[in-house]
């Protein structure tokens, strides 16, 4: 019947205590990118809106399979990541380091399918150029794709400092870049609802 | 008796079960053609979603109230703007 | 911030880069918002060359006047841009990031120079040059404006890294601002699309390519010359 002590880099909440994750400067980056998506997802519900004859048609032609299961993909990863940095918090850096494993796996799974899901469509004559559906969805699912690579790139970073002894400034980076891959996560979450859903 | 730690692991994978079933439930509604209503809801449950996101992973359920406040408005606001638009 | 020795001519130095910066946004309101009419845009990437010369030509006082001030908030952000590579160097031991800065800074203030001349030039004689002719320099213009990413986009992440990659207590500036730039990297590539778009969201009048970059790009230097004040008030009066 062994209480797990909480070591001191562990979530406060059983003291009550409010703890800002990360730092305050990934922050500062997540509601900024928060805000410019936001921008993005107003312009593609007014696209919706003012040509929904084309949205609904060309949305019958996205493989629905694909962006499912991107965002499973995506979930799982951010899952893996929230477990790795509990792990890590409580000194199980190569648990975290597995977990970390796992989640570059999934990103990397999100990465080919939607390789995939491109070239199909491209094979298939369908481009950025071929309505505004299709140039609101490649260009934004772009722009998130590279949000993607550089969690990916962030994740490695985080599993390479998982396999040595930690400060509390490393845990404060590996927090911070958990918090970015959430961010992707989320991201994809409101881009899968507004071209694949809506 | 569950310790502190299986307590953390446990409400994450929690979170994490709901996020998949609200996947695939949204998934299974808005497959079909929707109209703007069934849009709407969709949309708030995606919204949902991203919520749980932030406040369970993203661990702004334990950050300063401020940070956790902005976060919630602003998955409100930008909700009820685009539904705003999407019904409008 | 390493070095707590006070360098009274530092600070004042550091004050001037500053105030050159926040100067370079009132000229550039003056003369590209207000005067020039490069945002919000008058002309459009799918208006015709005629249609372009007309509108310049109704214009074209206050475009040339606009250019004037442009060239004038350009040349600024040289000083701009020094300061903040000065302080980065404050905080090294042997020049490296405030080098590359140097150079990031020289890149950028060429570019946005010619942005001013491109300008001037449009509005020279509108009615006497071929109408494609005149069309080319508002491409011109415009891509010079958000289509060098990498320079303005890599300026920033030369600022963030030596912000980043050191303990805050030796970093030139506080880590939210490493972040803040990186940040502002990502908010000015969309501009690298405009050569894709003729129209819509993602060309170069475009709410994505051009707003959100030029947006982006003002707040970017206002926050940097507060920073850099910051700074300069540890070196004293």
């Amino acid at each position: 019947m062994a209480t797990d002590v909480p070591s001191a880099l562990a979530v406060e909440q059983v003291h009550g205590q409010r703890r800002l994750p990360g730092e305050m400067g990934i922050w500062i980056f997540v509601f900024g990118d928060l805000a410019v998506f936001t921008l993005f997802f107003v312009l593609v519900a007014q696209a919706n809106v003012q040509q929904n004859e084309v949205f609904q048609q060309s949305r019958r032609m996205l493989d629905f399979g694909h962006g499912l299961s991107n965002t499973l993909l995506l979930l799982t990863g951010s899952w893996l990541v929230a477990l790795s940095v509990e792990k890590l918090r409580h000194g199980r850096g190569k648990q975290a380091a597995r977990g970390l494993l796992l989640a570059i796996l999934c990103g990397a799974g999100f990465v080919i399918n939607k390789m995939v899901e491109w070239s199909d469509k491209i094979g298939a004559g369908i481009t950025p150029a071929t309505n505004d559906f299709f140039m609101l969805f490649f260009v934004f699912c772009a722009i998130h794709l590279f949000h993607v690579v550089i969690g990916l790139a962030c994740l490695l970073i985080m599993r390479a400092k998982c396999t040595r002894p930690i400060g509390v400034a490393d845990l404060r980076f590996i927090e911070s870049g958990a918090i970015f891959w959430h961010l992707v996560d989320l991201l994809w979450i409101l881009l899968f609802c507004l071209f694949y859903l809506i | 008796m569950q310790t502190m730690r299986a307590t953390i692991v446990n409400s994450t994978t929690a979170m994490w079960l709901v996020l998949i079933v609200a996947t695939l439930i949204s998934g299974w509604i808005g497959e079909g053609g929707m109209d703007r209503r069934a849009s709407s809801v969709v949309l708030a449950m995606a919204f949902f979603k991203v919520w749980i996101v932030g406040i369970q992973f993203m661990e702004l359920r334990s950050a300063p109230r401020l940070l956790c406040s902005i976060f919630s408005a602003w998955a409100f606001a930008t909700c009820g703007a685009l539904i705003l638009i999407l019904l409008g | 911030m390493s070095g707590v020795d006070r360098d009274a001519l530092f600070g004042r130095t550091l004050r001037l880069c500053a105030w050159s910066g926040i100067a370079s946004i009132i000229f550039f309101v003056i003369g590209g918002v207000i005067l020039g009419r490069m945002i919000p845009p008058l002309l459009a990437p799918n208006d015709s060359a005629d249609i372009m010369v007309q509108k310049i030509s109704e214009n074209v006082m206050s475009m040339r006047v606009g250019s004037v001030f442009q060239m004038i908030s350009f040349a600024l952000f040289a000083v701009y841009g020094a300061g903040i590579a000065a302080q980065t160097r404050r905080c090294e031991r042997s020049p490296g990031f405030s080098y590359i800065q140097l150079m990031f800074t020289a890149c950028g203030t060429l570019v946005a120079l010619l942005v001013a001349f491109s300008w001037a030039l449009m509005s020279f004689r509108p009615g006497e040059y071929e109408p494609t002719v005149i069309q080319y320099l508002a491409d011109y213009a415009y891509f010079l404006a958000v289509y060098s990413v990498p320079v303005f986009g890599g300026w920033c992440l030369m600022i963030a890294l030596p912000i980043l990659m050191v303990p805050e207590a030796e970093a030139p500036f506080p880590r939210w601002v490493g972040y803040l730039n990186v940040w502002a990297a990502v908010l000015f590539a969309p501009g690298q699309m405009v050569l894709f778009f003729k129209s819509g969201p993602f060309s170069w009048n475009g709410i994505v390519a051009l707003w959100l970059p030029f947006v982006a790009f003002f707040l970017w230097i206002l926050v940097m010359c507060i920073m850099m004040l910051e700074a300069a008030k540890r070196h004293g009066n």
